[in-house]
């Protein structure tokens, strides 16, 4: 193995690779940060230019491509409220806020350096136990699938801002546009209303530019003023200041990034709701939860984290077993078969120089993200904040349409985004925020499998068939952390108010 | 000066409509534009795999650009009531899959019907193959289904959807051997290989992609080809023990009703050209090539139009 | 002037309207595998709908609600954004982008203006220099999509 380890980084610190690792992260900060171009699309269109290089120099593109586009989701949710990729729905939520007090350049800065440790941590752990990781995507099954979908379902109760009721039903809204389409396992259409182009569903991209973009653009068109502003009254911000916020709470990276890295593993739910899950155990553990949401850079950090860590870690079911955890990953999958190359966990001993190269190629790309976040995303920020607002609600508009129908070249997805996008925004005065019925679009389609799936087995092998639902360990510690998660704000409201109530008496 | 360049116009513009309704019967010069092929699933799945493949020779071949678009959802049904619509000039047509194109119609208003469609050109199947894990006690197909005959029901065969390829194998298999297993079906054809693997459920009805990809954690039990395939050595068909299972899943290149028949025979005689030179790779990767014009095609189509029609409506699951 | 609105009886009943419209278009024979899920949604819906509305008549809690900015403007954008689908089949993306983000920049510029209350007109320039960006914006998008990543945008009657 240290053979194959050597052998690999060798082959990726060479010119020709580090090439191709810039060339990829700043193809991908593009993507990333343009809401309306997918690292799907991106890979699916570089994979014929990777069929003249050998299989390692594409893989590293790829790679390099995927991640950074994770990471350049970021700084659309932290500039204009929209989170360029699922997995930064949790970077919106204090990314945003910090933005509003102008610290958007910090913010940006801050979530780089968590990209960064959040890779390098998960790219050091596929390496050490690549063959244990493997073990808890296959002991994932159906039962854990919906466990972990209630527990991302319990965050609702977590992180919904004003009343919790309203958070339950913004989450069921989302879950009811979840159904809408071919039902994934009974292959029945559902909720067509007539139209059966809505077979294909409401995607879940054109749904996220619709709930954040839309509202923001008719909110920043309705107040005529800029929300983005950024302070240059101190200067720029310095990146050692963003390195000490992430660094001051080293549990706080950590913990994110092992969050992302075994979320990460489980293929299909994992990239989505890392940053969720760690934002939410961040909020938990700190002293003043409150202040989250409002701008604390500890949640940036611990969304960012995780979500890069989930890249790394979606790394190991691919290679492994060769089960793709995400669209993205699915595009890669397609390009190491057009190679000729097997994956499983023969890849390990077959082609090992291979394997390891494309891990390191990761960690490489996460230190390459420093440069080009830095310098990328300063520049992002500085043109963002310096478009006037009349240019900017025109120039959402624009993208988002654009970003909607490029998605599966269709002017239904269109209507579906600014009908979703109008809704939202009504939907924002009475307390229904965007966050839970993103939350229930993205985890609705994996309970509802997780559930039927496991019926179906609990019908063949137990006596009662929601027996299925119960009958493993890893369900119940899954149920554990769904208790913790709905109850541990009750009972640190009741400390808090006991401390208060203590020290009113005094 | 003006009257000199008006009439040159004019000149060009009456030789260009001359030369276009000499052209238009011929059609000689078919491809002169940008091909798209249509991929109805998603970036990655098994058409993408094969259209990436037959992109570059293609181009070469037909000296044109062939543009890869995507029109993804509802198992392929969104892109291909798309292609339906499209001008039926050949420079639309679209990866296919049988049952998808079969079944779907059949039980629920899809968008298109079968008829609706031409299908060109069929280039490979992949066979249904029964596995189960290694270390599985089933060695054969015979204590599988001895397993399954002592206790109906309790044996979970997974596999991709409902009335899909996978899940029509199986049913195929319930009526041959009169055994009852319960069916699972997952949304697509990853994570049937972790659910195996996690011992989930007790064996896959899969493709022979994916039975060939996971070659060394599986073990193929029968295959539901008619006779033995080169890429599973030594692995019985479910017919010659007896068992009358043969399902496939099918791909090709459909597009709308009514494209010349000129253009026709370029588009299949450069697949059919593609698909031989890549005979050998594709049998590596598990597909198993097959050569279908559109008439041999059209024939397959109807000959399961009959058994689908019969195996739903067992189901029931007609519209 | 803000007006107050007791949020939690509008989300409830919004609620109660969502559950229904879905429950009516639920389908008369799916198999159980198809309807056991959004029954379950919509029964969790209902409930959820049910208690904001006891909740708002027990402890009714009005907020204020469309209290930022133009009322007005709100009604233009979101009118704009129906216009720009609804347009771009027929006009072509070109048109479309180019008419759809000038109408935008004009609303969006003549508020701030009146936000400031300053009631003057914008210069003839600064039209162009709209309608310029928004052309350039367009071309360089039509071109990047439909040659490199090869997503055909709609056309319009001129083919583009």
């Amino acid at each position: 193995m240290i053979d194959d380890l050597l052998r690999g980084l060798a082959a990726v610190l060479t010119f020709d690779s580090l090439l191709l690792v810039a060339i990829g992260t700043t193809v991908g900060l593009f993507v990333g940060s343009v809401p309306g171009l997918t690292a799907t699309m991106a890979l699916a269109l570089l994979v014929p230019f990777t069929f003249t290089m050998d299989p390692l120099s594409g893989m590293v593109l790829l790679g390099a491509v995927y991640t950074s586009s994770m990471f350049g989701g970021a700084f659309t949710a932290i500039l204009i409220n929209t989170p360029g990729t699922p997995g930064a729905i949790a970077t919106t939520l204090d990314g945003y806020p910090m933005a509003k007090n102008g610290k958007a350049e910090l913010a940006i800065l801050v979530a780089t350096v968590a990209s960064v440790v959040g890779g390098l941590i998960a790219v050091i752990a596929v390496i050490a136990m690549a063959s244990p990781l493997t073990d808890i995507a296959i002991r994932f099954g159906p039962a854990q699938y919906f466990w972990v979908a209630v527990l991302g379902l319990s965050l609702i109760a977590a992180l919904s801002t004003g009343s919790l009721f309203k958070g339950l039903l913004g989450g069921a809204l989302g879950m009811l546009i979840g159904t809408i389409g071919i039902s994934p396992l009974g292959g029945e259409s559902r909720f067509l209303f007539g139209y059966s182009q809505l077979q294909g569903g409401v995607q879940l991209l054109v749904a996220l530019i619709g709930l954040f973009a839309i509202p923001e653009l008719i909110r920043l068109a309705v107040s005529a003023t800029k929300s983005v502003d950024v302070d240059y009254s101190r200067g720029s911000e310095s990146l050692l200041h963003a390195i000490s916020l992430t660094v001051r709470r080293p549990w706080n990276v950590l913990r994110s990034s092992i969050i992302g890295l075994v979320i990460g593993i489980i293929p299909g739910a994992g990239n989505n709701v890392a940053g969720l899950v760690a934002y939410n155990e961040a909020k938990r553990s700190d002293k003043n939860p409150s202040s989250f949401g409002k701008g604390n850079a500890q949640g940036v950090v611990a969304s960012e984290a995780s979500n890069n860590a989930a890249v790394a870690g979606s790394v190991v079911p691919l290679l492994t077993l060769g089960v793709p955890g995400s669209p993205p990953a699915a595009v890669m999958l397609g390009a190491l078969m057009l190679h000729g190359i097997r994956p499983g966990s023969a890849l390990f001993a077959e082609s090992g120089t291979l394997a390891y190269g494309f891990i390191l190629s990761l960690g490489v790309s996460a230190l390459a993200l420093l440069v080009v976040g830095v310098l990328g995303g300063r520049l992002i920020c500085r043109a963002v904040c310096a478009v006037p607002v009349t240019y900017l609600v025109p120039g959402i508009a624009f993208m988002s349409i654009l970003g909607a129908y490029s998605m599966r070249n269709s002017i239904i997805d269109v209507f579906i985004m600014i009908g979703i996008g109008i809704f939202a925004y009504l939907v924002r005065h009475i307390g229904l925020q965007p966050a839970p019925i993103a939350l229930g679009l993205i985890l609705g389609p994996i309970a509802e499998q997780g559930f039927s799936m496991s019926m179906l087995r609990g019908g063949a092998v137990h006596d009662v068939p929601a027996y299925a639902l119960f009958d493993n360990w890893m369900s119940w510690a899954l149920i554990a952390m769904v208790f913790v998660t709905l109850f541990w704000p009750i009972l640190q409201e009741a400390r808090r108010k006991k401390t208060e109530a203590a020290e009113g008496s005094e | 000066m003006s009257h000199t360049v008006l009439k040159a116009k004019s000149l060009a513009l009456a030789a260009a409509s001359a030369m276009a309704l000499m052209s238009t019967p011929a059609l000689a010069d078919f491809p002169s534009g940008t091909i798209t092929y249509l991929n109805p699933f998603s970036p990655g799945g098994e058409c993408d795999i094969v259209q990436r493949m037959q992109q570059n020779p293609m181009q070469e071949k037909m000296g044109v650009d062939v543009v890869i678009e995507y029109r993804e959802g509802g198992g392929g049904a969104v892109g291909w009531s798309h292609v339906k619509d499209q001008p039926a000039d050949g420079y639309t047509f679209a990866c296919f899959s049988i049952p998808h194109i079969i079944a779907q119609p059949m039980t629920r208003d899809a968008g298109y019907e079968t008829d609706e469609l031409h299908v060109l050109y069929t280039y490979h199947s992949t066979p249904q193959v029964l596995v189960v894990r290694n270390d599985s006690p089933f060695e054969t197909l015979e204590d599988f289904i001895e397993a399954a005959q002592a206790a109906p029901g309790s044996i979970t065969v997974g596999g991709t959807g409902t009335a899909s390829g996978n899940h029509l194998a199986t049913v195929r298999l319930m009526r041959a051997a009169d055994i009852t297993v319960t069916w699972i079906p997952f949304p697509g054809s990853g994570p049937t290989i972790p659910a195996l693997q996690g011992g989930h459920v007790t064996a896959l009805m899969t493709n022979s992609t994916m039975a060939v990809q996971n070659s060394d954690h599986f073990r193929p039990l029968a295959v539901a080809t008619e006779e033995q395939i080169d890429m599973f050595p030594g692995v019985p068909t479910f017919r010659e023990l007896g068992y009358d299972v043969v399902e496939a899943i099918y791909r090709g290149a459909l597009g709308p009703r009514g494209i010349p028949e000129e253009n026709i025979e370029v588009i299949v005689s450069t697949l059919d050209e593609i698909n031989r030179e890549q005979d050998e790779r594709k049998q590596e990767m598990g597909f198993q090539p097959v050569f279908y014009g559109p008439d041999e095609s059209a024939e397959l189509i109807e000959r399961l139009k009959v058994e689908y029609e019969e195996l739903l409506g067992e189901l029931g699951m007609l519209n | 002037m803000a007006r107050l609105f007791n949020t939690d009886m509008i989300a409830g009943l919004m609620g109660l309207v969502v559950t229904y419209v879905f429950y009516a278009a639920r389908g008369a024979n799916w198999s159980p595998l198809s309807a056991q899920w959004p029954n379950a949604i919509l029964v969790f819906m209902a409930i959820v709908s049910l208690a904001l509305i006891v909740k708002a008549v027990v402890a009714a809690a009005p907020d204020p609600i469309f209290d930022e900015g133009n009322p007005l403007r709100m009604v233009w954008a979101m009118g704009l954004l129906v216009a720009w689908v609804l347009l771009l089949p027929r006009l072509g993306y070109i048109l479309t982008s180019v008419l759809m983000f000038y109408a935008m920049w004009f609303v969006v510029g003549q508020g701030v203006l009146r936000e400031e209350n300053d009631f003057r007109q914008f210069p003839v320039l600064s039209h162009l220099r709209a309608i310029a960006i928004a052309a350039a914006l367009a071309v360089a998008s039509h071109w990047l999509f439909s040659r490199i990543l090869f997503v055909p945008l709609p056309r319009g009657p001129l083919g583009w």
